[in-house]
C-alpha cells in the first residue's frame, strides 16, 4: 500500500485525486487561466469527460491535444481514472512529430479542448472528442470513490524523448512506477493541504507529472502558468503574487533572469526544487537569498526512472565542499532504487556510466526500442542513463557530463544526432551539431554544414516542420570541406576547437 | 518620440532575429515572431538595453507584453 493512501501500486494515481475529492471538496484545487477550481468542481469536469469516452470500445492509449485550460488537465485525470495511457500532444511541436507520437501510440482516441486545422490533419483516421463545454451543459453525479477502471493495462503516462536515429523514443511509464515515484514524496515530505505548488512546463515533459499530480495527492492547489507571453518572466511573478510554497524547475530557468535575483524575495517558498540538468553552486548561493524559509533539494532522474530517483539537500558548506567543477552533487537514489557504475563493458568502476535499477525504472521502450538501454547483472534490471558519475565520501553522487551524444537544452532532452540528421535530410550534405557553452552556462546548438553557402531562412522553415523550436540550432556555419580522421570519418574533435 | 523609439527597435529586433526584413509595429509580441522565446528575450532585452544605454529593473521587464510595452517604458526612461 502507498503511505497516506488507501489504494495498491497498481492503481492509477488519480485515485489520490479522488481522496483528495472526498477529504478537502470546497479546496481549491487547480488555479488555470485566471480562475479557480475547487475539488469538488474539477471532480465534476473530470467525471463528465471520463463519460464522454466512447463505451463501444476499450482504449489502451488515449491522446490529449494540450491547451491551457481545466478542460485539458480534467482530461488527464478523466483518462488515468479510465485505466489507459495518456498520451499528450503538444502544439507547439511539429504536426510531422505529433503525427509520429500517433502512430507509435497507435492512438485511436484524442481529447482536445480546441479545434484546429493542425489537429484534423494529424487525427485523420482517429475519434477526437471535444472536451471544452459551457457549465449548464455538465450533467452531474454523486461522487464514490471506487475504481473507474475500464481496462487493466499497465502503463499510465507515454512520453517521447529525442531519438539518435531521428525517430522519438517513446517511454512508457507504468502505474506503479509512478505510484512508487509519488509514494517517495509522500514519506519524505510535509506536502500538505495548504501548499500551493506552481506548474510550470509543459505537460510533454516529465515534470509537469509531479508539479499536476503531486498537489492533488495531498489536497493541496496546482497553479498553472499561463502559456501567453514570455513563460520564465511570469515565473518570478507568480511565487510572488500568489504565495507559492512549492514549485520545481529547470536550472536555465535561474540563468535566464539571473540579473534580476537580487530583488527577487519569497519568504512563502518551503521547497525549491530543481532537476532536469546541471545545478551551479554559484547561482544556487544567489538564488538562497530569495528563500529566507525554503529548503532547496537538487534532484535527477531520466524519463526512463520516472521522472526523478535521486535527492541531494543543498547545504551552504557541506555543498561547496562537495560541488566538483562547480556542480552541486546528484545526491542520493530514492528508497526502492538501487545503481551500479560501469565502464564499457558494463563492468562495475569507481567514475563511469549510471545505471538505475528499481521499481520506477521502465519495463522497456515503445515498441522495444532501444533495448540495448537495458542489462541484467546478477538478476538485477538496469537502465543506462548515459551520465557520468562517481560516488564521493558521503554517498552521493557527482555528475560530470554525458558519455554520448546527448546534451539538455533548458532541460529537455536533446540527441545531437537528431538534429544532424534532419538538416542532412535536407540539405543533402554532412552536417555536425555541437552543443557550446556559453559565459552564463546556458546550451547553445551551433550546426555546421558541408556546403559553400547556407539559406538559413529556408533551412529553419525547413527544419520547423519537423523539430521543435528549441532543437533548432542558434548558428548555421557552412564550411567548404569537414576535415576527415584517419578512419576517414568526419573528424569531430575539430569541431571542438572552431 | 514613439516613432523614434520604434526604428531603433526594429534595428534590434532585425540584428537579434537574424531578419533584415522584420516588421515590428506596437502590437508585435511573442506569439508573432517564430523564434522569440525566453532564450531570444534575454537576448533581446539585453541588445535594446545597450542601444539606448538604459537598464530595465524586474519590474518593467515584467511589463513587456508587446513591443508597444517596450515603447512605453523606453520613453519614461528616457524622460526621466
Amino acid at each position: 500500500m502507498l503511505k497516506n493512501s488507501l489504494y495498491q501500486f497498481e492503481e492509477p494515481i488519480s485515485l489520490g485525486f479522488l481522496k483528495s475529492v472526498l477529504s478537502f471538496p470546497e479546496r481549491n484545487a487547480v488555479f488555470v487561466a485566471e480562475q479557480y477550481y475547487s475539488y469538488q468542481r474539477l471532480w465534476e469536469l473530470v467525471d463528465f469527460i471520463y463519460r464522454q469516452i466512447p463505451t463501444d470500445k476499450t482504449y489502451q492509449t488515449i491522446g490529449i491535444y494540450c491547451n491551457n485550460d481545466i478542460f485539458t488537465y480534467a482530461s488527464i485525470l478523466a483518462v488515468n481514472l479510465y485505466g489507459a495511457a495518456y498520451v499528450p500532444l503538444n502544439q507547439k511541436f511539429p504536426a510531422v512529430r505529433n503525427k509520429n507520437y500517433i502512430e507509435q501510440c497507435a492512438l485511436k482516441l484524442i481529447l482536445s479542448s480546441s479545434e484546429s486545422v493542425e489537429l484534423t490533419m494529424i487525427s485523420k483516421d482517429v475519434k477526437v472528442i471535444f472536451t471544452k463545454v459551457d457549465n449548464h451543459e455538465i450533467t452531474k453525479r454523486p461522487f464514490q470513490f471506487t475504481s473507474y477502471k475500464k481496462t487493466e493495462q499497465p502503463i499510465s503516462y507515454i512520453l517521447f524523448t529525442s531519438g539518435t536515429t531521428g525517430i522519438p523514443k517513446g517511454v512508457p511509464v507504468s502505474h506503479s512506477n509512478a505510484n512508487y515515484f509519488f509514494n517517495f514524496f509522500l514519506s519524505n515530505y510535509d506536502f500538505n493541504e495548504k501548499d500551493r505548488f506552481l506548474q510550470v512546463y509543459e505537460l510533454t515533459f516529465d515534470g509537469s507529472v509531479f508539479s499536476f499530480f503531486m498537489p492533488l495527492l495531498v489536497g493541496a492547489c496546482c497553479y498553472v502558468l499561463p502559456d501567453e507571453g514570455i513563460k520564465v518572466f511570469k515565473i518570478p511573478e507568480y511565487l510572488k503574487n500568489f504565495n507559492i510554497t512549492v514549485v520545481i524547475l529547470v536550472p536555465s530557468v535561474l540563468r535566464y533572469i539571473e540579473q534580476y535575483i537580487d530583488v527577487f524575495l519569497f519568504p512563502a517558498l518551503r521547497y525549491s526544487f530543481f532537476a532536469g540538468e546541471a545545478l551551479f553552486y554559484e547561482l544556487v548561493m544567489r538564488w538562497k537569498k530569495s528563500l529566507p524559509n525554503g529548503n532547496i533539494h537538487n534532484f535527477y532522474g531520466p524519463t526512463e526512472t520516472t521522472i526523478l530517483c535521486t535527492r541531494y539537500e543543498f547545504d551552504e558548506k557541506k555543498s561547496n565542499e562537495e560541488s566538483i567543477n562547480g556542480i552541486v552533487p546528484l545526491g542520493k537514489l530514492f528508497e526502492g532504487m538501487s545503481f551500479m557504475i560501469v565502464d564499457e563493458n558494463n563492468q562495475p568502476i569507481d567514475k563511469g556510466e549510471l545505471c538505475i535499477a528499481g521499481h520506477q525504472v521502465i519495463s522497456g521502450y515503445l515498441n522495444n526500442q532501444n533495448q540495448d538501454r537495458f542489462f541484467i547483472r546478477d538478476s538485477v534490471r538496469y537502465y543506462k542513463t548515459g551520465d557520468m558519475v562517481s560516488l564521493n565520501k558521503n554517498g552521493n553522487l557527482i555528475f560530470y557530463g554525458r558519455t554520448d551524444r546527448q546534451v539538455k537544452i533548458n532541460g529537455f532532452r536533446v540527441e545531437l544526432g537528431e538534429i544532424e540528421n534532419t538538416i542532412s535530410n535536407y540539405t543533402k550534405t554532412n552536417v555536425v551539431v555541437m552543443c557550446n557553452s556559453s559565459e552564463n552556462n546556458m546550451n547553445k546548438l551551433i550546426a555546421y554544414i558541408e556546403t559553400k553557402t547556407i539559406n538559413e531562412n529556408s533551412l529553419i522553415e525547413e527544419l520547423r516542420t519537423f523539430l521543435p523550436n528549441y532543437m533548432i540550432p542558434q548558428n548555421f556555419i557552412p564550411i567548404e570541406k569537414f576535415a576527415l580522421n584517419l578512419n576517414g570519418k568526419i573528424d569531430r574533435e575539430k569541431f571542438k576547437n572552431i | 518620440m514613439s516613432n523614434t523609439i520604434l526604428q531603433n527597435l526594429q534595428i534590434v529586433f532585425r540584428e537579434v532575429f537574424n531578419n533584415t526584413t522584420l516588421i515590428i509595429t506596437p502590437l508585435s509580441s511573442a506569439k508573432d515572431i517564430p523564434l522569440w522565446d525566453s532564450l531570444m528575450h534575454i537576448t533581446l532585452i539585453a541588445s535594446i538595453e545597450s542601444k539606448f544605454k538604459i537598464s530595465f529593473s524586474f519590474n518593467e521587464v515584467m511589463q513587456f507584453n508587446n513591443v508597444g510595452d517596450i515603447i512605453q517604458v523606453i520613453d519614461q526612461r528616457l524622460k526621466r
